[in-house]
């Protein structure tokens, strides 16, 4: 028997022609009567021949290679080209109409692949893609491996379960669009032990795994709970009643209107002043008494204004010619230095020469005495309102001159002396809260030469009233001032045993 | 001003009395409006503050659980008031580290107790508020229905001619309250602490 390897060496040397004439005979011979033997020749010379056909191995290597590209490129969807007529449609995931579909494509089984393109992110669709992917999900589990994933374990797992995302997603709509399976109606059923067995016992069952249901229970038994609660109900309307209709604040009327007045007690003056300190809404009460007071005064020269408008029409009627009243220029500085030097020496002399004051009429009596007008000889005849006035004043006419004054019409800058002489002629009416309140304006304008007396003679005004701290609050000021009122307004302050501070 | 003492003035809170009501308004209502409006707050919020810090007082005794040993109702009245306040800053997102404290309060007050309490008045007060948005009709059903006063006597009451028809609105009636007490955004809010 001829030994395997030597067989197939004489066939590979019979099929490259490398037998001598003597071997070839004795082999085609055997061939002949060897029918095994002819068909292993057969394979082996098809062998020979393929193995040579080179350029066709080099064909497929090409074809082979962009195959493989293809394939990263493009991966296979398995919609056997049924799509590429789809294309002028930018993304399967747009919605198109059944029209669209029918129309554009006249083809059934495109519209099938097209359904199947569009519902692939569904989760039976992700199944069957996943499994076919098996392999992906084994590339990317190398591709993690490179990763330090200390820590992040399972996240992989994680990424993956994108069917569980999608699960999780879908239950979160569904919850949201889902309206609870039981009523208002039912639920109270419920608890009120209403429902009937059957339904109660599925009920129960719901409760203990749905907890949407569990909360509007819940809700349900809170507010019942809660409407339950009528003392609070009450309690907060009684509150809310107190705070719209009561003051808050901690001070009666009484301390508000002697803190105005500044006739509140020191001690009870502290306290207040304390609260007033921190509470707004005493602030803005005790703000408001005051603009009321002013307005009452300010309402009540309006009334005296209309009630003598008539009186001043006829003294503008009836011109006044006087030879001893001078030209009453209201722009002269010289003017007003005098009218204030007149008045200061008027009451200085008046501060000196009296003693022996007993109360706090006493006190005012001995230190008001009412200021002349000063005036400046000369030949004029001006007649406006202010001269009128000046006339009334100085026959002590003070209604007159006060309806004359409040008719007369003076520029802003220059209202302190009407405001001096309104003050002065109220004062002498004993409309002390007038002639506060002028003096007030006079003070308020600050530059003039007023200031200090307005402040004296504001000061008596508050010890008229009897307006203590008021009144050394005043004379505190005319002393700080170091003028001419400072050893009376001091004098005036013993009297009315305040320490001087 | 008549003053009352601690005692006085806890009774006075449970029996509704309106001179001690009015008394705590007006002798401590200004330093909490001080200390609210010091601290971003309105007028509103300090009345509302000072409102549902009585009902926690209230509550707090009807529970029997006020005691005052080292503080006294003002100061217990402030630290309730304060604690509120800060609540409603948590709830703005507004900073807390830069509170104005002009208020004399007990951190120690604050305790799991106190949180709870004024969570439930929360909650609790959000539902009543929503219940006195209701028609007087509505309002007057659902009184009567938790008062356990029978169908029958509510139709009656009501001038209903089935009790059927009374059950009907009453479930309408209550309905429509869960409706708005839902639709308020308070509500959610609360839903998000509980949470």
């Amino acid at each position: 028997m001829t030994p395997k390897a030597e067989f197939f060496g004489r066939i590979e040397d019979y099929c490259l022609n490398l037998l001598d004439a003597k071997e070839k005979k004795e082999f085609e011979r055997e061939l002949a009567t060897n029918e095994e033997l002819r068909e292993e020749v057969k394979l082996h010379k098809d062998i020979q021949d393929a193995v040579l056909e080179l350029d066709v191995l080099d064909l497929k290597g090409t074809l082979e290679e962009i195959h493989q590209e293809n394939l990263v490129e493009n991966p296979s969807n398995g919609s056997f080209a049924l799509l590429e007529e789809l294309t002028e449609i930018e993304e399967l995931k747009d919605e198109l109409t059944f029209e669209e579909l029918i129309n554009s494509f006249e083809s059934l089984p495109k519209v099938h692949v097209y359904q199947h393109e569009k519902t692939s992110n569904e989760n039976v669709h992700r199944f069957y893609e996943e499994q076919r992917n098996g392999s992906d999900a084994g590339e990317l589990e190398e591709e993690l491996n490179g990763f330090d994933m200390e820590g992040l374990e399972g996240l992989e797992e994680a990424v993956l379960e994108t069917d569980i995302l999608n699960l999780r997603d879908t239950l979160q709509q569904v919850a949201k669009s889902v309206e609870p399976q039981y009523s208002a109606e039912e639920i109270d059923e419920y608890l009120n032990g209403e429902m009937g067995d059957e339904i109660l016992a599925e009920f129960e069952a719901e409760l203990k795994q749905n907890s949407a249901l569990l909360d509007e229970v819940g809700l349900h038994k809170d507010i019942e709970i809660a409407l339950e609660e009528t003392d609070i109900m009450k309690l907060r309307d009684e509150m809310k009643n107190i705070i719209a209709t009561e003051t808050s604040w901690n001070v009666s009327e009484k301390s508000i209107e002697d803190f105005i007045d500044g006739m509140l007690e020191e001690d009870l003056l502290e306290e207040f002043s304390a609260e007033l300190k921190e509470n707004t809404d005493l602030m803005a009460e005790v703000a408001l008494r005051e603009q009321i007071n002013k307005a009452i005064g300010e309402k009540d020269v309006q009334t005296l204004r209309a009630g003598l408008a008539n009186a001043r029409k006829s003294s503008e009627e009836n011109e006044v010619k006087s030879i001893v009243m001078p030209r009453f220029d209201l722009h002269s500085t010289r003017f007003w230095r005098n009218s204030v030097a007149m008045i200061i020496v008027l009451v200085g002399l008046i501060g000196v020469l009296n003693t022996g004051m007993q109360s706090i009429d006493k006190t005012y009596n001995n230190y008001f005495e009412n200021p002349t007008w000063a005036s400046e000889r000369s030949a004029t005849t001006v007649h406006d309102g202010i001269q009128t006035a000046r006339i009334a004043y100085q026959q002590e006419n003070f209604e007159n001159a006060i309806n004359i004054l409040e008719s007369t019409s003076v520029a802003d800058n220059e209202a302190f002396v009407k405001n001096f002489y309104l003050a002065l002629s109220n004062q002498n009416l004993e409309n002390w809260d007038n002639a506060i309140a002028d003096y007030t304006k006079v003070i308020d304008h600050g530059n003039n030469l007023f200031v200090e007396e307005a402040e004296w003679y504001r000061s008596l005004c508050y010890l008229k009233l009897n307006q203590k701290a008021k009144a050394k609050q005043e004379l505190l000021a005319v002393i700080d001032r170091k003028g001419h009122y400072e050893k009376d307004a001091k004098a005036v302050l013993r009297k009315l045993r305040y320490k001087l501070k | 001003m008549i003053s009352y003492t601690d005692a006085q003035i806890l009774k006075g809170i449970l029996r509704h009395d309106n001179l001690i009501l009015q008394y705590i308004y007006k002798q401590y209502y200004y330093k909490v409006n001080y200390f609210i409006k010091k601290n971003q707050g309105s007028e509103d919020d300090a009345s509302d503050v000072f409102q549902e810090a009585i009902i926690v007082i209230y509550r707090k005794l009807k529970e029997n659980d006020l005691i005052f040993e080292k503080s006294s109702f003002q100061g217990y009245l402030f630290s309730v008031c304060r604690f509120l306040w800060l609540k409603q800053l948590e709830k703005r997102r507004i900073e807390r580290e830069k509170l104005n404290d002009s208020l004399p309060y007990q951190e120690d007050l604050y305790d799991d107790n106190l949180v709870e309490l004024v969570d439930k008045n929360e909650k609790y007060g959000l539902y009543q508020k929503h219940f006195k948005t209701l028609s007087s009709d509505c309002q007057k059903l659902l009184q009567l229905f938790f008062e356990k006063v029978s169908l029958k006597e509510i139709a009656k009451i009501m001038g209903y001619k089935t009790e059927k028809y009374a059950k009907t609105r009453k479930y309408k009636c209550k309905e429509l309250l869960i409706k708005r007490i839902k639709q308020d955004t308070e509500f959610k809010k609360i839903l998000e602490d509980d949470t």
